[in-house]
């Protein structure tokens, strides 16, 4: 059974037609990919799903129930975790009252400290427990948007460019993170990125939105010798830099 | 708790023991200006620390809450004045009216935010006022006399009214320092749109701290109406007021417990002093303050030790 749907979205701002018309489906424990240029609406997409945006057409089912009238607080109750694409932690705030607040609020987890300490554990950020969140570093940051995420004891994690400006070897921690959670939690993974390489560590499937629709569904693979795929995204010189 | 917060808990303990030792003193000292001066230091902090819940905590500016104040105010007096409904519960009755219309207009005031937000407010506030001056059923601009209390300790009933509406706002000042409750609206002033993707629901949240800020400031209107004794349009929607109150958070320190308290003491006393000291210009001197303060206590006076 697909755990997420999305049907036929369309969004527009003003004159200017984001999406038109995205359908997919992404079956329980899989890993997705959505790749695409700039502007393509990757995340406007990630907004609608999460509830931020409203669509003006379609709809999202999360196992199988139609989601689209929720808030986005309502979805984090129904397991679906986000990170952002720029950071948005609460600043002020420890790093364990940022984990603390979607265990209190979003989360069947006990809200306990334990609880929280665990999980930031397992992100890696056990020495900066009792840190401003405000004072990370952006490896940092971005670690802990992924445990205030995972602390929603999620069922579909969105995950919006969280390797974009991190330097390979947090880049390689992260990913080794992410099957983690894959395969120990059964946690379904949607990535929007644009750091191809890490993504196809994680992913078979790959899907490419450009100029708000999808122009490829497949393995990653087919997508690099797709030939609309290359003159969207890709752009010629990439297939030379691989074969070189 | 933090040593200010001690402090402040200790400074209100004083405050309460304070009529015995006037009473004590016997008839050699002004004890009608100190209770006076008191009563509205301590009808300030109430206001600051109401307003602390909202901007401080939550990070929404209510600039006009003072319409909460004249909706609390006249409230208690239409029903005391008109259906004789006792002094406590008609002030009661006026903090429930003023959070239940701000519960009731939160879902679509609070959709702005920073400056939008705060002159909304004041739109609604100067609003408010002018409808007040120009309904029957609230006296318009002749406004509304009420009875000079008699009865139970009246000499001190509507300090020691005040006192306890502060050491209630400190209170809840805490409590939202401290509890689950305070981690959902500390979740939206940091960011939103975060909160929402966490589990907060911020509407819903908004509006309670909105009326949580409305129901304060409505009791301390009804308190104000009934020690005052005469309330109008002019002195119960008074921008003058909201920026008094905003000086005393600012002066004191925004977002945290004791500040506001501090802050609004601070000012009253400055105030006094200024008011008989240079009559003319006491204006010009409040506002040198407020510049300076923003310029050298950026976080208050709860601030500087940090």
């Amino acid at each position: 059974m697909s755990i997420l749907e999305v049907r036929d979205i369309h969004k527009s701002f003003g004159g200017n037609r984001v999406l038109k018309g995205v359908s997919f489906s992404v079956k329980e424990g899989e890993i997705v990919g959505i790749v695409g240029p700039n502007g393509s609406g990757k995340t406007t997409l990630m907004n609608i799903i999460n509830g931020v945006i409203r669509q003006d057409k379609g709809s999202i089912l999360l196992m199988g129930k139609d989601i689209s009238s929720l808030r986005p607080s309502g979805r984090a109750k129904l397991g679906m975790g986000r990170t952002f694409q720029i950071t948005r932690l609460f600043s002020n705030l420890t790093v364990l009252e940022n984990v603390l607040i979607p265990l209190h609020y979003g989360s069947p987890l006990p809200a306990t400290e334990e609880t929280a300490i665990e999980i930031i554990e397992a992100v890696g950020l056990s020495h900066k427990i009792r840190d401003r969140a405000g004072s990370l570093s952006l490896a940092q940051r971005k670690r802990l948007e992924l445990a205030r995420a995972i602390a929603l004891k999620p069922k579909v994690l969105l995950l919006d460019e969280v390797f974009a400006g991190l330097n390979p070897v947090s880049i390689r921690e992260i990913v080794e993170l992410l099957l983690k959670l894959n395969r120990e939690k059964g946690i379904t993974l949607i990535l929007v990125e644009h750091v191809l390489k890490a993504l196809f560590k994680l992913t078979r499937r790959v899907l490419v939105l450009s100029e708000g629709r999808l122009i490829f569904e497949g393995s990653p693979e087919g997508m690099v010798k797709d030939p609309e795929v290359i003159k969207a995204y890709l752009g010629e010189r990439y297939l030379k830099d691989e074969s070189a | 708790m933090g040593k200010l917060e001690k402090a402040s808990v200790g400074f209100l303990i004083l405050l309460g023991l304070l009529p015995i030792l006037l009473e004590l003193l016997g008839e050699g000292i002004p004890k009608g200006y100190i209770l006076r001066i008191l009563s509205s230091a301590l009808m300030l902090s109430s206001l600051a620390l109401a307003q602390n819940v909202l901007l401080g905590y939550t990070g929404y500016p209510a600039f006009g809450s003072v319409a909460f104040f004249g909706i609390g105010g006249y409230t208690s007096a239409i029903l005391s004045k008109n259906f004789e409904v006792p002094l406590w519960f008609s002030i009661s009755l006026g903090g429930v009216m003023a959070s239940v219309v701000a519960f009731l207009i939160a879902p679509v005031l609070m959709r702005l935010k920073s400056h939008y937000f705060a002159i909304a407010t004041l739109a609604l506030q100067l609003a408010l006022g002018e409808m007040v001056a120009n309904l029957e059923f609230t006296g318009g601009t002749d406004g509304i006399n009420l009875p000079i209390y008699r009865g139970f300790m009246e000499d001190y009933i509507f300090y020691f009214l005040f006192l306890s509406l502060a050491v209630f706002s400190f209170g809840v000042n805490l409590y939202v320092d401290r509890s689950v409750f305070g981690y959902a609206l500390k979740a939206i002033r940091e960011d939103e749109v975060a909160a929402e993707s966490t589990g907060v629901n911020t509407v819903l949240f908004k509006s309670y701290s909105f009326s949580i800020m409305a129901f304060i400031t409505g009791l301390c209107g009804g308190i104000y109406a009934f020690w005052i004794t005469y309330i109008d349009p002019v002195s119960m929607f008074d921008p003058l007021l909201s920026v008094k109150l905003f000086v005393a958070l600012l002066l004191g320190g925004v977002g945290t417990v004791a500040g506001p308290l501090w802050g609004a003491f601070g000012l009253e006393l400055v105030s006094e002093i200024v008011w008989s000291e240079f009559t003319q210009i006491h204006g010009v001197v409040l506002g040198l303050l407020i510049v300076l303060a923003v310029l050298f206590l950026p976080r208050g006076l709860a601030g500087v030790r940090r």
